[in-house]
């Protein structure tokens, strides 16, 4: 084992946040190492995986190694199968990645922001938690962020989140569907708004404009969604250094108890070293916790709290579908995946006692809840014994084109029994504790969950919709929450309003782990202002920080 | 959680529709096989019809008159679907037959409809046949592999649309075809 590098700032993980922090750190003269666990992505190749697999799954196009597993949607619900270790009572649905630049290879892309009301659950409607900033406070940060990711929005538009500036680009054009969707949920009261997506509209930063690949889950082939890379790229052209296929084990302590930097492990099993004068935790919401829990022995660290690894959250979703009226097809599998929404329920008058939701158009037919049109034709009711020729063609074209659905995002509260904690009996390939996760939807989150699909059958019914479906149970929504959230008081929260550690003064988290509470936006936006916002105090704080040794 | 033992096995019709993560439970568990777990013929034909082993040149025959022609079909994936079929005892048999009763006919039937007509389909194993290669031809899955992606059937009789991963066109999408 040895040092292999030390530097300023040791950013453990390549996401958005560890890519944002990294890229603006560099920038003004500070050195930086980052680690990610799994290896870099070639977008090309990554392609052709995408189209060669059998399950086109959010994970598909990145096959998971040995030494950094991974979780799939394949694994979710199979006892026994895939890197979590899933306790229960119910399965946790939500999955990343763990390659250079992180889950944003796969996110959707839609950017919307917290509501004000979301950062001040506990004052104003007496559930969950506040958090130790507002909206007011994170704002600029949100506008950066936008600049930095490039997100289109329609700035006519209240999405209910104030605004200071305008969106970098112009709206991503909705589609076809939402707008026959509009149409009839203007008939009961509802109006679909675009969303707010971190896609290119136009040429933005040297990056190509959408041109409709429908392919944003699980790889935009163009790169015109935006994802860490392109800070990644541009932060280690500018002096940052990355270890790839480095597996951060431990967080390691000084006898001060301030963080010394970090321990890894190669593929091959050995461990190596890297010193810094401040570590950022950035691994996510899954392995951040696990690897502050792992260290000092496995006693874990930065947690006077106790809740590293609680408060696990997810935007359970309910999940609705059908076929448009025969004499309106909606056209899908057309342009980015989801363009529009439906956005008032997020201002539900009856929070506070049932979750409010955020519902979701889907571009893409049937592919959420059934999949892929070629898998979606394995499954019946195509063709029928003795169907076929043009007949069986025209009929399939008709069901595509009538398909949609209906994905609602509710907002789970922070419990401190959604744990994540290492599983120190079942440990990965390389020795490393995989994640053992229990976890729950409260009350509160299911009855939002069913006015959601309340919601979504008044839909239906507007839209004289047939064959239709509501999923009894709740899907992962890939954003996964809390697990080392933010306060005021260090004996309830793990970090400052900041992301520093209240333990451990050279320690900052960043990422959706350090969300109080969730609200029901799409999360990637805020984790990248907040982690925005680290960054500037984490500067600051860095000359008084002992040297990197 | 849906129980797992709803996974489907293969594609036969459903009277509830299943959800993705039955599906995708299938798929994981091995329990779900596009090519051969689904259709089951309580009593495959076992006598075996005149004329020799299916040729790929008859096989594609086929598959172009079950489809009306009205689709490109490449040799490649082709063989890989026939050789699935070959190796499955439900299909094997009444594939020769369908065959025999079609591309290598005086007066062969040139669309789908012919082929019903001709009385090739009356049999449950012949229609069950005929099926299986229009679900290989369109989903372009065999043995839980892709054969072909972007050429399945299911993306090239969808004609608003083009398959996932390949442009259509910025903002196509915004208005109907």
């Amino acid at each position: 084992m040895s040092v292999v590098a030390s530097a300023d700032v040791v950013i453990v993980g390549s996401g958005v946040a560890g890519a944002l922090v990294a890229d603006r750190l560099v920038r003004r003269g500070v050195s930086v190492v980052v680690l990610e666990a799994g290896p870099p992505v070639d977008r090309d190749r990554a392609v052709e995986i995408f189209r060669a697999a059998s399950a086109k799954v959010p994970e598909s196009p990145y096959p998971s190694t040995a030494y950094a597993p991974r979780p799939s949607v394949l694994d979710i619900g199979l006892p026994g199968t895939g890197y979590f270790v899933q306790e229960g009572p119910i399965a946790f649905g939500s999955t990343y990645e763990r390659v250079v630049g992180g889950t944003t290879w796969h996110w959707l892309g839609s950017t919307p922001r917290l509501l004000p009301s979301d950062f001040r659950m506990k004052t104003q409607f007496g559930v969950g938690r506040d958090w130790p900033l507002t909206y007011a406070d994170l704002e600029p940060f949100y506008v950066q962020a936008e600049k930095e990711m490039g997100v289109a929005g329609n700035g006519r538009e209240d999405q209910g989140s104030p605004r200071s500036a305008g969106f970098p680009m112009p709206e991503v054009p909705i589609s076809f569907l939402d707008k026959v969707i509009d149409r009839a949920a203007r008939t009961i009261g509802l109006k679909v708004l675009s969303t707010p997506q971190a896609r290119n509209t136009e040429t933005y930063n040297d990056r190509h404009h959408c041109v409709g690949n429908s392919n944003c889950i699980p790889i935009c082939p163009i790169g015109a969604k935006y994802d860490a890379m392109i800070h990644l790229d541009r932060a280690v052209n500018n002096g940052a250094r990355l270890i790839s296929n480095a597996v951060v084990r431990e967080v390691l302590l000084r006898a001060d108890g301030t963080a010394r930097g970090v321990r890894f492990r190669r593929p091959n099993g050995s461990d190596d070293e890297v010193l810094g004068r401040a570590v950022v935790m950035a691994a996510n919401a899954i392995e951040t916790p696990k690897i502050l829990l792992m260290s000092n022995g496995g006693k874990g660290v930065a947690n006077r709290s106790g809740q590293v690894g609680q408060n696990l959250m997810d935007h359970p979703i309910a999940l609705s579908y059908g076929l448009s009226a025969q004499n309106q097809p909606v056209y899908g599998q057309r342009g980015p995946l989801s363009t529009a929404g439906i956005e008032s329920p997020r201002q539900s008058a009856a929070r506070g006692t049932r979750s409010a939701f955020r519902v979701e158009i889907g571009n893409e037919g049937w592919r959420f809840p059934i999949g892929d049109p070629t898998f979606e034709f394995t499954q019946g009711p195509f063709p029928a014994l003795r169907e076929g020729g043009a007949a069986l063609a025209a009929k399939w074209e008709d069901h595509v084109a009538h398909e949609i659905r209906f994905a609602s995002l509710t907002e789970q509260l922070p419990d401190r029994a959604n744990t994540i904690t290492p599983a120190f009996d079942l440990v990965d390939d390389i020795g490393i504790p995989r994640p053992r996760i229990t976890f729950s939807i409260d009350p509160y989150t299911q009855a939002g969950f069913d006015d959601a699909q309340a919601l979504h059958q008044r839909l239906f019914v507007a839209l004289r919709a047939r064959d239709t479906t509501h999923v009894p149970f709740a899907f992962g929504a890939g954003h996964i929450m809390g697990t080392t959230i933010i306060g005021t008081d260090p004996s309830t929260s793990v970090a400052d309003g900041f992301g520093r550690s209240h333990d451990i003064r050279n320690l900052w988290i960043v990422g959706s782990s350090v969300f109080p509470t969730c609200g029901t936006a799409n999360p990637t936006l805020t984790l990248a202002a907040l982690a925005l916002r680290t960054e500037v105090a984490l500067r600051a704080a860095l000359p008084g920080l002992p040297a990197a040794a | 959680m849906a129980p797992r033992e709803s996974a489907l096995r293969g594609f036969t019709k459903h009277t509830s529709r299943p959800s993705r993560r039955d599906l995708l439970a299938g798929l994981a568990a091995g329990t779900l096989t596009v090519a051969a777990g689904g259709i089951s013929t309580s009593s495959p034909a076992s006598a075996a019809p005149p004329g020799g082993p299916v040729t790929l040149d008859e096989f594609m025959r086929l598959s172009r008159i079950l489809t009306d022609n009205e689709f490109s079909l490449r040799d490649e994936p082709g063989s890989l679907y026939l050789a699935s079929l070959v190796v499955d005892p439900d299909f094997d048999v009444p594939l020769r037959q369908l065959v025999q009763d079609t591309v290598r006919a005086a007066d062969p039937p040139e669309t789908f409809d012919e082929v019903l007509r001709s009385g090739a389909l009356r049999s449950e194993a012949a229609a069950k046949t005929a099926q299986q290669i229009l679900v290989l031809w369109y989903s372009g899955l065999v043995n839980d592999r892709t054969a072909d992606y972007l050429e399945a059937l299911a993306w090239q009789a969808v004609p608003f649309a083009k398959p996932a991963s390949t442009k259509l066109g910025f903002p196509k999408w915004g208005e109907a075809p």
